[in-house]
């Protein structure tokens, strides 16, 4: 049980970070702490739990795992390119000066 | 030929309707060949229509006890509208009246489509115009060979709308467009009250189709009889220009003279004469319909005749002359003699569609309808000035001539109905010897007062008048031909009646020719003489006045009224209502878009926490608790 | 009370990322932040090894450590490259984010509760020998995605950050 606390404590964390953070490369900190405890989560439990008996098979979880990892990395990667596209362009990395679509 | 004609009598109908739609589509790609292409629709009518007299006159209407006037010679028909109920009939049968009808129909509309290549030739809308002649006479012969009140009621509508589109047919001259709605507008009154007739005998008889019906009204209570009765006459009134219905006629003059001489004095005209002789057995057992029809008929017949007499457009004192003759009609039809009121309808028809192309004629020639500026055109126009000399003969009642025996008929029968309405007749035949003297007067003798070069025109043109000028001569002599056609003994000629009308037609004829000898008596003086009478008649008794003041403005203010309250205020209203309503919603939801990703992130979390906790919470269970505790419903 | 290896190891690791979650959210200093960001990231593995799934600890230190660490870092860099000193990051609307995590969190662990009382005490470890056998074979499909994946990101990558071409 306290794995769920501690990693659903750090899903959480990064929650607030991504909703608080003004520059965009916190944001992207941020939610890679989200996904990190999320990913925690999912292997812990996938390792662990026998929920009505059925272990999940060994090669899986890590399968599983390395499935998010490289989600994440690509994701990353690809929201650090954005940032310095909109870096260089409009000359901000914060994230509340990007209001284009403002009503 | 004849059988296979008679067989599929819809041919009739069909084959014009093709040429309309045919012409209308092409027509313009072949614009030399569209009139004479186009005379093949009344050309089928008639053939149609020869074909069933003679097969008429062969098959003995001795003994036939049906409920048609004689054996139809052609019949057919198929279910319309089927549904949970047995459908509505609809389809052709071709007796004895539909034959003649036919036959009118086919020969007027022939011969006015032969005088409109000349007086059409330059009109850059001659396609449209043929077009409109076929679906015209598609129309008319529907509206005369239906085996019921539904075909009729169809046809009849369409040649209302051919007649406005005619009418309105130089729709560029405002006076032409505003006529054409004037007439459509009128006859819509008429119209009204005939769709509700035929809705009347549908509740009552639960039929429509002339045998059912005629086989149902004796079982009728008089009242509902004498209702129906009306609500038809209404409908016949509208359409043939019976007071107070008559006012669109002499406005319809605006559309081209053989447009007048074939549907508003010749065909669709005499549709309400014809409805109600179709529809006899109606009005034979309603009595005081018939008093309502005589009436009415005796009083336009002597109104619109005193009207003609102070006309200076020579197509206004025909238009008025045609709403007399029908007056004469309708009054036959109240005094119970269909028969005449149907050979006068066949009479008029000739020499009324020849006079309407005389003028027609003159009109092309002198390029006025003013009469006041013609004169002298005997010399100039001699085949026209003939012909139209035969037709003013026949319409003033001069012997042998067509109208004289068909007129004497219809004095006599209305003379023993009610000797009111007979001298009211005789009145309106004296005034109509008068007027039409007077229009030949001005129009053919004396020296040429106007400013053209006025010219016979072509043989399309005069060969019409003259092939007209035969029945409008010789008609008359067939009157118990016609009425053994229509199922009935043959008058014999009243001799008291026939030496009263002669009289008062050479009366008639004499004051004319005197009053309007050139340069004695010129019109201006007639004027002069008759003071403030002779406004108003030209103004027809102001009785366009009172319909505007009685019907038409006060139609018009309620459209205002409805207009800037109804519509501009509440629907109006409602519909931008809806739209700044959604605006002011949509700026106002804007608002909240004001790209803070970071704020719209938050809101989704929220959003998924109370999401989350409408799922996750045991409603029925709180539910529960809250009735069991607080006794919460 | 007494507390046992296994259970030391495991408050460790959670204090251990805990610490770097905290401090990539809090912080004031872009080079603190990304500090925070590597303790968080190595923590992941270590909680990779404590659930015995040791390959997949060496690809997070491979992929994240060493690849994701040093392009925020460039990133870092090449944005923040001028101006004077280095720039505080800032946050805002704190309390509603504050209650919208912690109101998040409460759903979740409340949703969760069976599951964690059935967590068995030793974990399957994942040996490499596995993972292939699993990657090629149930879970192919996810694989070939991932490679299609991978190249569609590399290549939004260089076509995003290509830059104005003069």
């Amino acid at each position: 049980m306290s794995l769920v606390y501690v990693a659903l404590a750090l899903f959480c964390i990064g929650l607030y970070g991504t909703l608080t953070r003004r520059d965009i490369i916190a944001v992207l900190a941020s939610v890679e702490v989200m996904l990190g405890g999320a990913t925690v989560l999912l292997v812990g439990l996938s390792a662990t739990s026998n929920l009505a008996g059925v272990s999940t098979p060994p090669g899986e979880t890590s399968g599983v795992g390395l499935v998010i990892l490289v989600l994440a990395a690509a994701e990353a990667s690809v929201g650090l390119a954005l940032m310095l596209a909109v870096a260089r362009r409009l000359n901000t990395t914060r994230i509340d000066e990007l209001d284009e679509v403002s009503g | 030929m004849s059988n296979v004609l008679l067989s599929n009598g819809w041919i009739a109908v069909v084959s014009p309707a093709l040429f309309a739609l045919a012409i209308g589509l092409f027509g313009t790609r072949t614009r030399t060949f569209v009139p004479w292409l186009s005379m093949f629709a009344p050309l089928t009518v008639l053939a149609t229509g020869i074909a069933a007299l003679s097969a008429t006159a062969a098959s003995e209407a001795a003994g036939y006890t049906g409920t048609y006037l004689t054996p139809p010679v052609g019949e057919g028909s198929l279910r319309w509208l089927l549904g949970a109920t047995e459908g509505i009939r609809i389809g052709f049968a071709i007796d004895g009246l539909t034959a003649l009808m036919l036959v009118v129909v086919g020969f007027v509309a022939l011969m006015v489509m032969l005088f409109s290549i000349g007086y059409m030739a330059d009109d850059p809308g001659l396609v449209r115009y043929y077009a409109l002649l076929c679906l015209f006479t598609a129309s008319m012969t529907l509206l005369v060979i239906a085996d019921g009140l539904v075909g009729l009621f169809v046809g009849w509508e369409l040649v209302g709308a051919c007649s406005y589109l005619l009418i309105g047919f130089w729709f560029h001259k405002p006076s032409a467009a505003a006529a054409a709605i004037k007439a459509f507008l009128t006859t819509r009154v008429g119209d009204v009250g005939m769709l509700l007739g035929l809705a009347v005998l549908w509740q009552t008889t639960g039929a429509l189709s002339y045998p059912d019906v005629f086989s149902a009204v004796p079982g009728l209570s008089t009242g509902t009889v004498t209702l129906i009765a009306l609500l038809l006459f209404v409908g016949a009134a509208g359409k043939s220009a019976q007071f107070p219905l008559h006012i669109w006629l002499p406005d319809a003059m605006e559309g081209p003279t053989p447009v007048s001489a074939l549907i508003h004095a010749a065909t669709m005209v005499a549709a309400g004469v014809f409805l109600v002789a179709r529809t006899w057995p109606v009005f034979e057992a309603a009595p005081n319909a018939q008093v309502v029809v005589l009436a009415i008929g005796a009083f336009t017949a002597l109104a619109a005749a005193t009207i003609a007499l102070a006309q200076t457009d020579i197509k206004k004192v025909l238009a008025y002359s045609t709403i007399s003759q029908l007056g004469f009609m309708f009054a036959a039809l109240g005094a119970g003699a269909w028969v005449a009121a149907m050979f006068h309808l066949i009479t008029h028809a000739a020499f009324k569609a020849l006079l309407f192309l005389g003028s027609g004629s003159v009109i092309h020639g002198a390029e006025t309808q003013d009469m006041r500026e013609m004169g002298g055109l005997l010399k100039l126009m001699p085949i026209t000035a003939a012909t139209w000399l035969i037709g003013s003969a026949a319409l003033a009642g001069i012997p042998p001539l067509a109208g004289f025996w068909s007129k004497d008929e219809v004095i006599h029968a209305v003379m023993s109905r009610s000797p009111l309405a007979g001298v009211a007749l005789l009145a309106a035949s004296l005034l109509t010897a008068f007027y039409i003297t007077r229009a030949t007067r001005l129009t053919f003798f004396g020296s040429y007062r106007g400013t053209h070069h006025p010219h016979e025109g072509g043989w399309v043109m005069w060969v019409p008048l003259v092939a007209l000028a035969v029945p409008a001569s010789l008609a008359g002599f067939a009157g118990h031909k016609i009425a053994e056609t229509l199922g009935e003994r043959g008058e014999s000629l009243d001799f008291t009646t026939a030496a009263l009308s002669i009289g008062v037609a050479f009366l008639g004829v004499a004051v004319g020719w005197i009053a309007y000898r050139d340069g004695v008596v010129s019109e201006l003086d007639v004027e002069a003489r008759f003071g403030r009478a002779w406004p108003v008649l030209r103004n027809a008794y102001g009785f366009d006045g009172l319909v505007s003041a009685v019907v038409v403005r006060p139609v018009y203010a309620l459209s205002d009224w409805l207009y800037n309250l109804v519509d501009r205020k509440i629907f109006d209203g409602a519909a931008e209502g809806v739209g700044t309503l959604t605006r002011k919603i949509g700026t106002g939801m804007s608002r909240i878009q004001y790209g803070d990703t970071q704020w719209y992130a938050t809101l989704l979390a929220a959003g998924f926490v109370v999401l989350a906790v409408l799922v996750a919470v045991d409603w029925a269970m709180i539910a529960q608790w809250l009735s069991t505790n607080l006794g919460v419903r | 009370m007494s507390i046992s290896m296994i259970e030391l190891v495991f408050w460790m690791i959670a204090a251990a990322s805990l610490l770097g979650a905290l401090t990539v959210v809090f912080t004031r200093d872009v080079t603190r932040m990304a500090l925070g960001l590597g303790v968080f990231l190595l923590s992941v593995a270590g909680w990779f090894v404590y659930f015995s799934q040791t390959f997949l600890a060496a690809a997070q230190v491979f992929v994240y450590v060493g690849g994701v660490l040093v392009l925020v870092l460039f990133a870092i860099m090449l944005v923040h490259r001028s101006g004077a000193g280095r720039p505080a990051l800032e946050s805002r609307h704190t309390i509603d984010s504050i209650m919208v995590a912690v109101a998040v969190f409460v759903l979740v662990v409340s949703a969760l509760q069976d599951v964690g009382s059935a967590l068995t005490v030793t974990p399957l470890p994942g040996s490499p020998d596995a993972i292939s056998a699993a990657l090629l074979g149930p879970m192919l499909p996810h694989f070939e995605a991932l490679g299609v994946l991978l190249l569609a990101a590399l290549a939004a990558v260089i076509v995003i950050s290509g830059g104005e071409r003069s």
